[in-house]
């Protein structure tokens, strides 16, 4: 390829392309306005600039599904602001709890970290686990990490297991924790997912979708005939709301994090947005 | 939730996002998703896979931005991510349909490049032939055939406001390389296209 020095006299090509990309040269812009041949190779750029803008133009409607993929994607494991006191008492507390992993783990059944990416990921870190069932709040402590709380699920839910949990009385499976333990109030992570155990999934969702702020846009991401998935971008106040009404409307949370329902005072609100992802599961 | 009424800067969002705002993520997403788009494209000429790019590039940016320093502008973190996962995707795309296998940790080196062009199979037409007129659906099918590298300056190029130095810096080369693949780029398409 000549890409250098085609003809005495004439700009080579890197300095031809660059000047139809910027016009900079004033010397190049003379010898294009009086040289044929660099004009038409400059006509032949930019003809192939233009098929090259229309042809990558993208979608009109690619913004809005770049957004709505963002929300159903998976939530990462959320982490909660635990003080700085709280670290020595996590150990403690994970020493306490850890005998209550097998009976969770029982309880989840068979490899829960096969089907589990969050929980095979703190397995593999070592972590101790403990899993909060409704309440008490259980924390989990994952090594390397400020502290957090798992998510049940990121992939949908298994809702037989789901239904093993629920029907496990909670009290007996994992004992609650001291109340010094419960710390200051926290901030909510920007991510909080919570799995409910419910009657009808259908009349559930409904009811849910009523009880959401007009503002608010819910997305479905997984529908099956036992469960269904919904993401919605709440205040965290508008959240611990929400949560207060599905309890009153019967339905058990099976996840550990905040906010609980009923427990304002552990919340730190800022009014600040939270993607809430929460799976309604057939009991 | 958010303010939509006023214009931001890319820092502003990324602060108030980092205070809790979370959907104020969504005017990155307006402001540039198609520029991932438009990216991921010059990599891999199709626009199914640049759409699905550019959602990951997205994707991997709200999960992140809590993290993000800010050491660089926004818009050249995003760049050098929808580079990599576009090229990720290209060698993965290739590496099936060559029964290669590559990891997809590795980064793609000219080398590479050059070795994956000779496996590469003929690209099939834009799905967008039909909106284009004749001229323009040839330079798109032979801008599929240019060497990746050549292809992806040219169409950074093409997107708007992308200077060179924004290319060079994106790509991580030099500004000389970059001026060089563009101009290579375009002669490639003039003696393929009898212009
Ligand atoms: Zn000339």
């Amino acid at each position: 390829m000549n890409a250098r020095t085609p003809r005495n006299g004439c700009p080579d090509r890197v300095a031809l392309s660059v000047w139809a990309d910027t016009g900079a040269d004033p010397a190049i812009a003379r010898h294009v306005a009086a040289c044929p041949d660099c004009r038409m190779v400059v006509d032949g750029y930019r003809s192939f600039d233009a098929a090259v803008r229309r042809a990558a133009r993208p979608p009109a409607d690619l913004a809005d599904r770049v957004w709505a993929a963002c929300l159903s994607a998976p939530a990462d494991s959320p982490t909660i602001i635990i003080p700085v006191w709280m670290h020595a008492v996590r150990i403690a507390a994970a020493a306490l709890i850890v005998g209550a992993v097998t009976a969770v783990v029982f309880v989840l059944g068979g490899s829960p970290a096969a089907r589990n990416p969050a929980l095979a990921q703190a397995e593999t870190e070592g972590a101790a686990l403990a899993v909060g069932l409704a309440r008490p709040t259980i924390y989990i402590p994952f090594a390397g990490t400020g502290g957090g709380y798992p998510s049940l699920a990121t992939e949908p839910i298994d809702s037989s297991r789901l239904t093993r949990v629920a029907t496990t009385d909670p009290e007996a499976a994992v004992p609650p924790l001291p109340v010094s333990l419960r710390g200051s109030p926290v901030v909510l992570d920007n991510f909080v997912h919570h799995v409910w155990v419910v009657g009808d999934v259908r009349a559930s969702e409904h009811e849910l979708l009523g009880a959401l702020p007009e503002s608010a846009t819910p997305l479905c991401t997984n529908r099956t005939d036992r469960s269904v998935c919904l993401k919605v971008i709440l205040a965290d106040r508008q959240l611990q709301q929400l949560v207060n009404r599905m309890q009153d409307a019967g339905w058990a949370l099976v996840s550990p994090g905040l906010p609980q329902p009923g427990e304002e005072s552990r919340l730190l609100a800022t009014g600040k947005d939270v993607v809430y992802t929460v799976d309604l599961v057939a009991r | 939730m958010s303010d939509t009424g006023t214009k931001l800067s890319d820092a502003e969002i990324i602060a108030r996002f980092k205070d809790g705002d979370v959907a104020i993520f969504q005017k990155l997403v307006d402001r540039y998703a198609g520029r991932a788009y438009q990216i991921a494209y010059g990599v891999l000429g199709s626009r199914e896979d640049a759409e699905e790019v550019a959602q990951d590039v997205f994707v991997r940016i709200f999960r992140s931005l809590g993290r993000f320093r800010g050491d660089s502008e926004f818009t050249t973190w995003m760049y050098r991510i929808a580079m990599n996962l576009a090229r990720n995707k290209y060698r993965w795309n290739k590496s099936r349909g060559a029964r290669r296998e590559i990891s997809l940790q590795e980064t793609l080196s000219d080398d590479e490049t050059r070795a994956l062009i000779q496996l590469a199979e003929e690209r099939p037409s834009p799905d967008l032939a039909n909106e284009l007129n004749e001229f323009e659906t040839n330079v798109m099918k032979e801008i599929d055939n240019l060497p990746p590298l050549y292809r992806e300056a040219l169409v950074m190029r093409n997107i708007d406001e992308m200077s060179y130095e924004q290319i060079a810096h994106a790509l991580g080369c030099k500004l000389g390389t970059i001026k060089s693949r563009i101009a290579r780029a375009r002669e490639e398409l003039r003696k393929r296209l009898g212009v």
